[in-house]
């Protein structure tokens, strides 16, 4: 026996569950023990709070109390297993949220978005491969074609089966829409990154597709190229890489 | 503890709506505390932010997720990230609370509270080692805010003392949660005071608290939504008659008004400390 171990275990349960019979032992007699109330509470709206912070297109579609309620649930039955509140739900609230609420098909794709969203925001830096870098290793007579590039670790190409990023900015943004939401289910591919502080998104055509999806891997500005000019035989690199350069999307590999 | 940093000045808890205002405050006697676990990233803007204000004012960091009364199954992974963080911003106070907010795999996101029990001590303490040898040097451990009394075989000022004497941690005296406890449990403030040793207080906090909605003005909330209650000031004065003037910072986590109004009700407190500073010399 360990009173210890006993508190832990029927406070844990009482926050999970909204009951413990073995809570009172630990209670002096005058304490009130529906102030309990307030420990579960807490719990519950700190964690809801997150997911609210976390997921705000979702937010913004669901409305307050409903979310609040599918969030609850959820909270209920996956509680952080992290110290931090920063990213919770990144586990599977999307799967869950799909799940749950089965007459929005196209819900989980906000709730995608939303979580690479953030991830891309609190991604870690790097060392982005800039024109002033370029311009010095062209002095040097640099082969530019044969360097080995990838994407900045902030990037991420997401696919989703409905096509939702213009109005996930919208809801991200907190506006109102306006009228329903009708999608078609079609997949859409859509780039997240951090340029200069600033999350940005695009959506993606399937050349951009190819070439993004080559430089992620990591491989040389030629071997993009390559798999660019199957799907476009007038592709020029030189355009585009200038692009890339002016997103701060490209980091050297080393 | 040695001797104390930050002495005789007030700080705010810094949000992020306000990182701007911040890094364009001119006055050097402000200091910053920030959450330790909402720098848990690994990049992006919150981190440049506090590496541009670190450059310019003091900063304390203020732990509320080690669960301290009971490690966790993450807390190793706890101890790393705040290890880096310490080691990379070197703040001028790192402080964390004498209670718990984990099980086994669970994170409840709250500050629980402790019984009062040796063996709860005896855990308390070994928390307290871990988490100080992790980042190599002395914490503060804040006081709880009380909403009812469970069992306990020590008064809540002999618990955190034998912490201290354990440990080598000083003490984050939070008035605001004496008071709360003070109204919800009768917790006697003078007497709390008079048996707290001075020399081990690091850093006193005020904060303003709400009333709960169902139990109204018998159940206080330590909410940090609202400003700090006149109650609250002059236990404030009290506390620093104590004490000395040891940093004072400002809590605000909920309703968070425009950084002019924190400055202040702050300023308030500045001007609290430099009475007492004057009054010393």
């Amino acid at each position: 026996m360990n009173p210890l171990a006993d508190y832990f275990n029927g406070f844990s349960n009482y926050l999970k569950l909204g009951s413990d019979d073995t809570l009172a032992d630990f209670l002096e007699t005058e304490s009130d023990a529906r102030f309990m109330s307030i420990y579960r509470n807490g719990f519950f709206k700190s964690c809801q709070s997150a997911l609210k912070a976390n997921f705000p297109s979702v937010l913004n579609l669901l409305g307050d109390e409903y979310f609040s309620q599918i969030a609850r649930v959820y909270v209920q039955n996956y509680p952080p297993k992290k110290s931090t509140l920063i990213g919770y739900g990144e586990d599977n609230f999307t799967e869950f949220l799909s799940e749950t609420i089965t007459d929005l098909p196209y819900l989980k794709n906000f709730a995608l978005l939303d979580l690479y969203w953030l991830k891309s925001l609190n991604s870690k830096e790097s060392t982005v491969w800039d024109s002033e870098s370029v311009t010095q290793m062209a002095s040097e007579n640099v082969d530019l074609s044969q360097v080995p590039v990838s994407l900045v670790a902030s990037s991420y190409i997401v696919t989703t089966d409905y096509p939702v990023l213009s109005t996930w900015a919208l809801l991200k943004q907190g506006d109102g829409l306006t009228k329903h939401i009708k999608l078609a289910q079609e997949e859409e591919s859509i780039l997240i990154w951090r340029c200069s502080g600033e999350v940005r998104v695009r959506v993606l055509d399937k050349l951009d597709l190819v070439l993004l999806q080559s430089l992620a891997t990591g491989t040389k500005l030629e071997t993009a190229t390559l798999n660019a000019l199957e799907i476009d035989k007038n592709f020029d690199i030189s355009e585009y890489f200038s692009e890339l350069l002016q997103n701060r999307l490209l980091t050297l590999q080393v | 503890m040695n001797a104390t940093p930050l002495k005789g000045l007030a700080g705010i808890n810094l949000k992020p709506q306000h990182y701007d205002e911040a890094l364009n405050l001119t006055d050097p006697t402000y200091w910053f505390e920030v959450h330790t676990e909402n720098y848990f990233v690994e990049g992006g803007p919150r981190l440049d932010y506090l590496r541009k204000l670190s450059q310019r004012f003091p900063l304390s960091f203020h732990g509320v997720g080690a669960s301290l009364g009971n490690t966790s199954d993450f807390f190793p992974e706890h101890l790393n990230q705040v290890s880096q963080l310490v080691k990379e911003f070197n703040p001028a106070l790192v402080s964390e609370h004498a209670t718990w907010s984990a099980h086994q795999e669970a994170y409840f996101a709250d500050l629980l509270p402790l019984p009062k029990t040796k063996l709860a001590l005896d855990q308390l303490c070994d928390g307290i080692d871990r988490y100080q040898n992790a980042i190599g040097r002395s914490i503060l451990i804040e006081n709880p805010s009380n909403y009812l009394d469970f069992t306990s075989e020590l008064d809540e000022p002999d618990f955190l003392m034998e912490a201290v004497n354990r440990t080598g941690c000083g003490l984050l005296v939070d008035v605001n949660n004496l008071y709360i406890s003070h109204r919800n449990c009768g917790l006697d403030i003078i007497n709390y005071l008079s048996n707290i040793d001075a020399k081990v207080v690091g850093e006193v906090h005020i904060a303003g608290f709400s009333y709960d909605e169902k139990f109204t003005d018998s159940l206080l909330i330590d909410s940090h939504g609202a400003p700090v209650d006149n109650e609250v000031w002059r236990y404030l004065a009290l506390a620093l008659e104590s004490f000395g003037a040891v940093p004072v910072l400002l809590e605000r986590d909920d309703n968070i008004p425009s950084f002019a109004d924190l400055r202040a009700e702050r300023d308030i407190a500045q001007t609290l400390l430099n009475s007492i500073s004057s009054e010393v010399i």
